[in-house]
């Protein structure tokens, strides 16, 4: 089983919509899969028209694998499951003020699993917080969504920096462009920048697309209702690009 | 932790209401509509029938097996026609399960319409799956909760079941075809004999053989055509059983009729000895590969493609033959024979069948021991071909009259009994296999048939074959003793077990008020 987490420390850059096409992707791919939606907005769990139950279960989020599998929830689709998020998420922080809980706990957590998975998929709020570095310590690998302009740039290297700093697993994390407009210079030569000084970056970029945008009114993967287009072909082919990486792990 | 049901409604009326009652809790959104014609699929003995299996094909590459209930689709597959032919590993198994090597036939068409709906809640989440499957006999209702929306679930069976519907203990698609008047053959390999233990003998002679003769005409067809090798394999099992029937109640029948008999029924099943040797040999390919090093594998494969080859003009003719107005006249001539036994000349005919069957067996069993007892490691291995072939014949025997004794203690007895002969036959045939395969190997190295045949290699081919059945040979020639010395320990575990005094009981009637007449006898 592989963790795979969507991260990124900007707000709004297409996390959510990359997890969720990811998953998508993956259980098509005969991965069987799990969404967890780490963000209290939960914008995941809303594409796939799932809700959390009402009680307060964040808190027992980091006890057992138990606990976690009594959220799942079956998508419409087969091979994918979700966790979905919870308000009390918010508080992740709070019980992971521990430090020794923070290094391992999440990562012992879903290894409990892996029975019944092949792939985690960690839909993860924007910022730095205790809960990222755990995701960072649990994950096999890390994609971060980089829309292509100089501010992104630096927050990309903010999260590099960050990584050195606490001793985390640097060569896990792998940037990919997001939201592209190809005709912007800006983007053009960001990406050009970029893609030399970071030798993970993935070659696939997921362009801007109004079909991606209209993932909420149709709530679901993009690829359902627009698989033919720029956008649903971005995410297949971003998947089959990560998926060889994971399998090399 | 996902919940699944199923019911039968067969008032399509009642489908309708339970629909527009779901409508009430959930919205129902149809994801799929299809209608299609299925074809059903067994081998010759309807192996999978009999074991609640089913297999068919929407001849669009679609095949379903079902197992009583469960239902498995399989895409991209030919339309079935042997086992080893299905693309899916997973479906190759089950039907090879039970059909092995036979080929499939189609034995049924069905139109089938399916109905697929999710149950949505006011997200439009799906919750359930709600699938249909429509027939002339009625709908299959499947319904089926997702991880995590069991309450939904039991929603939507609440109103399910405030309909009544009927149980299903098994799938529609078998409901439905038994409602086709679907009537699989009565054949069967291994037929029971139905016959009394107050039949006399000639009465249940007549049983036996007239259910074999059923099994010798019944497989004519299938060898003629080649749909698989185990036409003519059943075909012989039945020709041999008859004989070992005529030849062991010579005294009923009398010996002119055994003998008429003897002959002719040995005479069939001759003219099929090549093509079934082919066969066996055909088989084996794999098992000498392993047998024998690298060096000697062209030598085998050139070796096989001959045996191929010789198979096709073996099968050829015997087609002919089977097809011939020479074999059906034979066969006339049998029937008639069979028709007109008489047993008014002879005086066991008349005897009641269970005594003589108990007498045959005892004494069948008792030779055997007697035999047996006196196999040393110095005995030839003539010695212990002879005690193969009378257990050969106890065996016959017990598969002919076991059926006749119903009492606890005699069923009891024989099953024993048949368990420590099949053990027996096992080991000594092994030993007798051994030789019988050096033989015809280097019998077909020998025979000038080799130069006949028409494959492309030379002179040099033909020595790489040599070289092959010699290297054969030998390992063959090491395990035949190997297999003689496990032959003299079943021999002495055979012996161990004495039951003759079993068998004897045999003879008495599990009411005592038979005793009597046992001690008069
Ligand atoms: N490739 C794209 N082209 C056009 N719009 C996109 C694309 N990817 C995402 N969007 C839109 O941008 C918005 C933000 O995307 P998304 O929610 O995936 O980002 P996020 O990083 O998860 O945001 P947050 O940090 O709030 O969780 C959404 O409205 C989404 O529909
Ligand atoms: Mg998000």
């Amino acid at each position: 089983m592989k963790i795979l987490a969507c991260y990124s420390i900007k707000g709004g850059v297409g996390k959510t919509a990359t997890s969720v096409n990811l998953a998508y992707n993956a259980a098509q791919a005969g991965y069987r899969t799990l969404l967890i939606d780490l963000d209290s907005q939960g914008a995941s769990s809303f594409y796939f028209r799932v809700r959390s139950g009402k009680k307060q279960w964040g808190k027992r989020f980091f006890d057992t694998y138990e606990s976690l599998l009594k959220q799942i929830k079956a998508s419409d689709f087969d091979g994918l499951d979700i966790i979905p998020a919870h308000q009390s998420f918010r508080h992740f922080d709070v019980f992971l003020s521990d430090i020794n809980k923070r290094q391992r706990r999440l990562r012992q957590v879903l290894k409990g699993l892996k029975k019944e998975y092949d792939l985690i998929i960690l839909d993860c709020p924007p910022s730095l917080s205790y809960l990222s570095e755990a995701v960072f310590q649990a994950a096999d690998m890390i994609v971060v969504p980089v829309i292509p302009t100089t501010l992104s740039e630096r927050t990309y290297e903010q999260l590099l920096e960050f990584f050195r700093d606490k001793d985390l697993p640097v060569g896990q994390v792998y940037p990919f462009f997001s939201m592209v407009q190809k005709q912007k210079q800006l983007h053009k030569t960001t990406i050009e920048r970029m893609q030399s000084r970071y030798k993970r970056t993935l070659i696939t970029q997921v362009p801007f697309s109004s079909d991606i945008e209209k993932m909420g009114e149709h709530r679901t993967p993009v690829a359902c209702f627009a698989a033919k287009t720029a956008g649903g072909e971005a995410y297949l082919n971003l998947w089959q690009e990560i998926q060889q990486q994971l399998e090399s792990l | 932790m996902i919940k699944h049901s199923r019911w039968l409604v067969q008032d399509s009326q009642k489908t309708e209401q339970i629909l527009e009652k779901l409508q009430a809790h959930f919205t129902l959104e149809p994801m799929q509509i299809q209608q299609e014609t299925l074809t059903f699929y067994d081998d010759f003995e309807w192996r999978l029938w009999k074991k609640n299996r089913l297999l068919a094909s929407n001849h669009k590459g679609l095949t379903f097996f079902i197992n009583h209930l469960d239902l498995n689709v399989y895409r991209a597959e030919p339309v079935p026609s042997y086992a080893e032919n299905c693309v899916d590993p997973q479906l190759k198994a089950y039907v090879s399960a039970h059909t092995d090597i036979r080929r499939l036939f189609p034995m049924a068409d069905m139109e089938v319409e399916y109905y697929q709906y999710a149950l949505r809640n006011e997200d439009l989440k799906k919750v359930c799956d709600l699938n249909i499957t429509q027939t002339g006999l009625g709908a299959m209702l499947e319904l089926s909760g997702l991880r995590g929306y069991e309450k939904e679930y039991r929603e939507a069976l609440g109103v399910i079941l405030s309909s009544e519907p009927d149980s299903l203990e098994r799938h529609i698609f078998q409901l439905s075809l038994e409602l086709l008047a679907i009537c699989p053959t009565c054949y069967s390999r291994r037929p029971v004999f139905i016959m009394g233990e107050n039949d006399n003998a000639a009465t249940a002679l007549t049983s036996i053989h007239t259910t074999l003769w059923q099994n010798v005409r019944l497989n004519e067809t299938g060898i003629a055509a080649d749909w698989d090798k185990l036409f003519l394999h059943q075909y012989r099992v039945a020709l041999r059983r008859s004989r070992a029937l005529f030849t062991q109640l010579k005294q009923v029948v009398g010996i002119e009729a055994s003998q008429y008999f003897k002959l002719s029924l040995g005479d069939l099943a001759r003219r099929t000895n090549t093509l079934r040797d082919l066969d066996v040999y055909l088989q084996r390919q794999d098992e000498y590969k392993q047998l024998l090093p690298q060096q000697f594998h062209q030598g085998l494969d050139e070796l096989f493609s001959e045996f191929a080859n010789k198979r096709k003009l073996a099968h050829r003719s015997l087609a002919r033959w089977i097809k011939s107005p020479a074999y059906q006249s034979k066969i006339e001539e049998i029937e008639q024979q069979l028709a007109s036994l008489d047993f008014k000349e002879s005086k066991q005919a008349l005897q009641p069948v269970q005594k003589l069957a108990a007498k045959r067996l005892l004494k069948s069993y008792e030779k055997i021991v007697a035999q047996a007892q006196l196999i040393t490691p110095q005995s030839v291995d003539d010695e212990i071909h002879d005690i193969r072939l009378e257990a050969k014949k106890l065996r016959y025997l017990l598969e002919f009259f076991t059926g006749l004794f119903q009492e606890k203690q005699a069923r009891k007895s024989l099953k024993t009994l048949l368990k420590a002969l099949k053990k027996l036959q096992d080991s000594l045939g092994d030993f007798n296999d051994f030789a019988v395969q050096r033989e015809y190997l280097e019998h077909w190295i020998s025979s000038p048939d080799i130069g006949e045949l028409e494959n492309h290699s030379g002179a040099q081919s033909s020595d790489s074959i040599v070289a092959a059945v010699h290297a054969l040979s030998g390992v063959l020639f090491v395990k035949q003793q190997d297999q003689r010395l496990d032959a003299e320990i079943q021999l002495k575990a055979f012996i161990e077990n004495d039951m003759s005094l079993a068998l004897a009981q045999l003879y008495l009637k599990p009411e005592t008020t038979t005793l009597p007449a046992h001690q008069k006898d």
